[in-house]
């Protein structure tokens, strides 16, 4: 989809495409006419549907079609309201994680269930402790779980420390280590939320490796995804959900992608280009850092500047540093030496609130530890940042504007909720991103606005309403900084990007230059990338 | 200036149809959870005021609230410090604290002036000891558990020392007359409680600072990181926490006339019970200013009930103990609150 997005089109009326041959394997997991309510509304209707053997489903559809409900059923984490799940031929009868683990289900969940606090291989061997001459209760095998571990990193291609504690990994190497978790279980079915949306380009080849020697091995696998080209290279089926019924079940060889775009969206997606803006390349200097370094050696030394109007990428591998980079620019993360520039004024800001003061904006990338109060409700979470603007002179909170304006930039993002009083934790994961970034288009817009993975979660239709505003905020006068593990998006999105290697940008490629290959192999080092097109 | 006009270009976001019919009359399971609790009051209260009418009297039910004002501050004090996902220890060496410099400040004085000047003492105590409370969990970044244990001992110690170990007994009309006193008939701490209640229950729900309040305690990094001035939010708690259990001493050195350091040893029991029955979660930003005033009742109840139908004191601590963990097991079960 590298230039080209689907735009909305047409409503077509739903439309259920039924190919039930499951090819000559056996069927490992299926349920039939599943029920699941949250309240009083139906969130699963009628869900009847079967994951064979050594092959890979792929369950699709918008934010909030039911996705994550429906993985979570199969592995005990949710109890159905009807109908029944069974496994290997067996109904499920006590929905519990133990039972589902069990029987051999493992599910990596959307948001990531790891403990910070302990290191990756405790993590990894959580529940499954290796001990001392097997005996359960005794005295627990560091050694061997510590080399256990090593090899499982090894094997992905993952260059840490099997004692690094969770904490400190970026968001993309835990949810590798959360993988390499489940996969350490051997499971005979496997749950994957979501699996890639956290991770690199490289990664998320890794991902797709080990998922084929699984599906050799035997292993039934069924995921979610949001990137539509992901669907041919690992799926087998495809299941598409929505509004909680299924509309189309099918093979994926013999399924074109537009049908399944339509069947989640439930009309023609046409494709459009994205009118971007020409900069102007005379408009004032936004932004600029000046040879900035954090503690810890993540940053060293980025110079980068950014004018009114104009929108700069972000590209490189994990631990390159953007992540880094952005978090010490907006106060969050440790600095150690150079300036950031906000207007020609020096600002030393150093923690959020005196950031956002200065008119910079920042969308986290784990909205779940960073981002959002899950136990509040939506509104509260939509005004927190700009609850200044709602409040009278002593303090008091103008709850109509607020509720009036956050119900607006929430629709602008086409989010989904049941009402602005539901706990944001109630949302779906893509629908939870949609209210962290619509805390940015409730009030005053800022001057630098820096996304970190803005567009993690989101269904194809919603990104397409992303990008424009994102468009529309620059074209307004608004510095923005992109960081995404997507070329394609920063391509289509950007007048520049700057490509991050081991903490420095190794060279901005303008919109004229733009090329994947190029992008990639300045990302990964030149010599590496001899390597790489070898393998 | 803002960006409302950015609208998708087709279409808005669908939203699941809201509950409609007979749906809407049943209570939903949040507004069971809380009736439930109360439900189980009536069972108690009932059979109890037909054994022995005297229990629902109106002196009778003034009496309760008389009871229960001390614990009633002190108690919303520790909810705002539990929203934030805190706790503070120190509430019942405060009151102590303050009971024994208000009554020092008072002792060989009869005007009004030094009533006042002592009143304004003893919350200032307690404010003193809030805001140290406040700058080691804030700024030092010490766990409010470690802090206000520490507090809980050291306040006592001074409370002790400035006292001499005496009782200080207190013999100003003007000052026994604060819990003494009526306004409008209403004695006048039941006045000040619900004073108190409104004023915080108004600000917890109504302002900027309470947001704050339920944002902090509901995830600290994700508040830190949308920019609140979290360290303020969180000293602001303790220093009111500290401040109403001066005010709750000051009560309490009026109503028994002394003031003794040990006046309210084991209070910070009830301050803790009291929110955690009412729904307010330890685990922070969960939980309304209500609860608290219910769990305040219920216990202050509870402990009437059982004085009048002479319980042995011995057996009030078992039986109250048995009733915390009871009520809010029941919450915990209705609510289907899940570990996970
Ligand atoms: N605990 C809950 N209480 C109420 N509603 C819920 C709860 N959990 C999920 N929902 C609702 O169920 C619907 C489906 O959510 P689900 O998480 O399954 O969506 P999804 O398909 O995984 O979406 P996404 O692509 O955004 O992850 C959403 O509308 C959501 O608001
Ligand atoms: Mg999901």
């Amino acid at each position: 989809m590298v230039g080209q997005v689907m735009a909305p089109a047409l409503v077509q009326p739903e439309h259920v495409v039924d190919v039930t041959e499951s090819g000559s394997q056996p069927i490992s997991l299926n349920c039939a006419k599943l029920g699941k309510r949250f309240g009083h509304t139906d969130v699963l209707t009628n869900v009847t549907l079967s994951a064979a053997k050594g092959r890979a489903l792929a369950l699709m559809g918008e934010n909030g079609a039911g996705k994550s409900t429906l993985l979570g059923i199969f592995a005990g984490l949710l109890t159905p309201s009807s109908g029944g799940v069974f496994v290997h031929g067996e109904a499920v009868e006590n929905f519990t994680p133990t039972e589902a683990q069990r029987r051999g289900v493992q599910i990596v969940t959307q948001e990531l269930s790891l403990v910070p606090a302990l290191t990756v291989w405790e993590n990894i061997h959580l529940g499954r402790e290796l001990c001392l001459g097997g005996w359960e209760h005794g005295v627990l095998d560091r050694r061997h779980m510590r080399k256990r571990t090593a090899e499982l990193l090894d094997s992905f291609g993952l260059n840490i420390s099997p004692d690094t504690r969770i904490d400190d990994l970026s968001l993309s190497h835990a949810q590798v280590v959360e993988i390499l978790k489940v996969y350490n279980r051997k499971p005979a079915i496997l749950l994957l939320d979501e699996p890639t949306s956290a991770l690199t380009e490289g990664e998320t080849r890794s991902l797709f490796k080990l998922i084929h020697q699984m599906k050799s091995a035997g292993t039934s696998i069924v995921f979610t995804t949001h990137k539509m080209n992901e669907i041919g290279q690992i799926g087998d089926d495809v299941v598409v959900l929505r509004d909680g019924r299924i509309t189309l079940n099918g093979q994926v060889d013999k399924t074109p992608t537009d049908e399944i775009v339509s069947a989640m969206v439930g009309r023609e997606l046409s494709t459009i280009d994205l009118q971007l803006h020409q900069p102007n390349y005379d408009a004032r200097i936004v932004f600029e850092s000046r040879n900035l370094i954090t503690t810890k050696d993540k940053v060293e030394g980025v110079s980068l500047t950014c004018r009114a109007g104009e929108i700069l990428g972000l590209a490189g591998i994990a631990g390159a540093g953007r992540t880094a980079f952005m978090e010490c620019v907006f106060g969050i993360g440790g600095h150690f030496g150079g300036d950031v520039v906000i207007n020609g004024r020096t600002y030393s800001g150093r923690r959020p609130g005196r950031s956002i003061a200065a008119g910079v904006a920042y969308v986290p990338q784990d909205r779940k530890s960073a981002g959002l109060v899950l136990a509040q409700d939506v509104v509260t979470n939509t005004s927190l940042t700009q609850l200044n603007a709602f409040c009278t002179p002593l303090g008091i909170v103008r709850r109509g504007v607020e509720r009036e304006r956050s119900e607006k930039s929430l629709t602008a993002l086409r989010t989904r909720y049941h009402d602005l009083g539901q706990e944001v934790g109630e949302l779906s994961g893509g629908n939870q991103q949609k209210v962290l970034l619509s805390r940015w288009l409730i009030s005053d817009q800022p001057e630098v606005l820096l996304l970190n993975e803005p567009t993690r979660g989101i269904d194809v239709g919603a990104k397409v309403d992303i990008y424009r505003i994102i468009a529309t905020l620059a074209e307004r006068g608004v510095a923005v900084i992109v960081s995404s593990s997507e070329l394609p998006e920063l391509m289509l999105l950007c007048h520049a990007v700057a490509v991050f290697r081991n903490g420095v940008p190794q060279r901005i490629f303008s919109r004229g230059e733009f090329s994947e290959e190029d992008i990639i192999r300045v990302a990964i080092g030149e010599g590496a990338a001899a390597d790489a097109s070898e393998a | 200036m803002t960006n409302l006009d950015i609208q998708p270009n087709a279409g808005s976001a669908t939203l699941a149809p809201r509950r409609l019919g007979i749906g809407r009359l049943l209570p939903d399971r949040r507004r069971l959870a809380g009736m439930i609790l109360w439900i189980a009051f009536a069972f108690y209260v009932i059979p109890l005021s037909i054994a022995e009418p005297n229990f629902i009297s109106l002196s009778n039910i003034l009496s309760i609230l008389l009871l229960t004002s001390v614990y009633a501050l002190i108690a919303f004090g520790e909810s705002l410090v539990i929203l934030t996902a805190g706790i503070d220890l120190s509430v019942g060496s405060i009151v102590g604290l303050s009971g024994v410099v208000a009554a020092l400040l008072i002792d060989g004085h009869s005007s009004a002036g030094w009533v006042l000047l002592s009143v304004f003492a003893g919350i200032a105590a307690g404010a003193a000891v809030g805001l140290f409370n406040g700058v080691l969990v804030a700024y030092v970044n010490l766990p409010s558990f470690v802090t206000t244990l520490g507090t809980l001992s050291m306040a006592l110690g001074v409370a002790y020392v400035i006292s001499s170990g005496r009782q200080i007994s207190i013999d100003n009309n003007t000052f026994l007359n604060i819990s003494g006193g009526r306004i409008f008939e209403i004695p006048t701490p039941i006045v000040i409680i619900f004073c108190a209640f409104a004023v915080l229950w108004g600000y917890l729900t109504y302002s900027r600072w309470g947001r704050f309040v339920y944002a902090v305690g509901g995830n600290l990094r994700a508040a830190y990181v949308a920019g609140l001035p979290v360290r303020k939010i969180l000293l602001s708690v303790y220093v009111i926490s500290g401040a109403l259990a001066g005010l709750a001493g000051v009560i309490l050195s009026s109503e028994v006339t002394v003031g003794v350091a040990s006046n309210g040893s084991g209070y910070e029991l009830v301050a803790i019970a009291a929110p955690v029955i009412g729904g307010i979660s330890l685990a922070g930003g969960r939980g309304s200013l209500f609860g608290t005033l219910f769990g305040v009742v219920l216990l202050g109840t509870i402990d009437n009930g059982m004085t009048i139908l002479n319980v042995s004191p011995f057996y009030q601590h078992i039986i109250r103990g048995a009733i915390i963990v009871v009520a809010v097991s029941i919450d915990i079960l209705v609510n289907k609150r899940r570990l996970v």
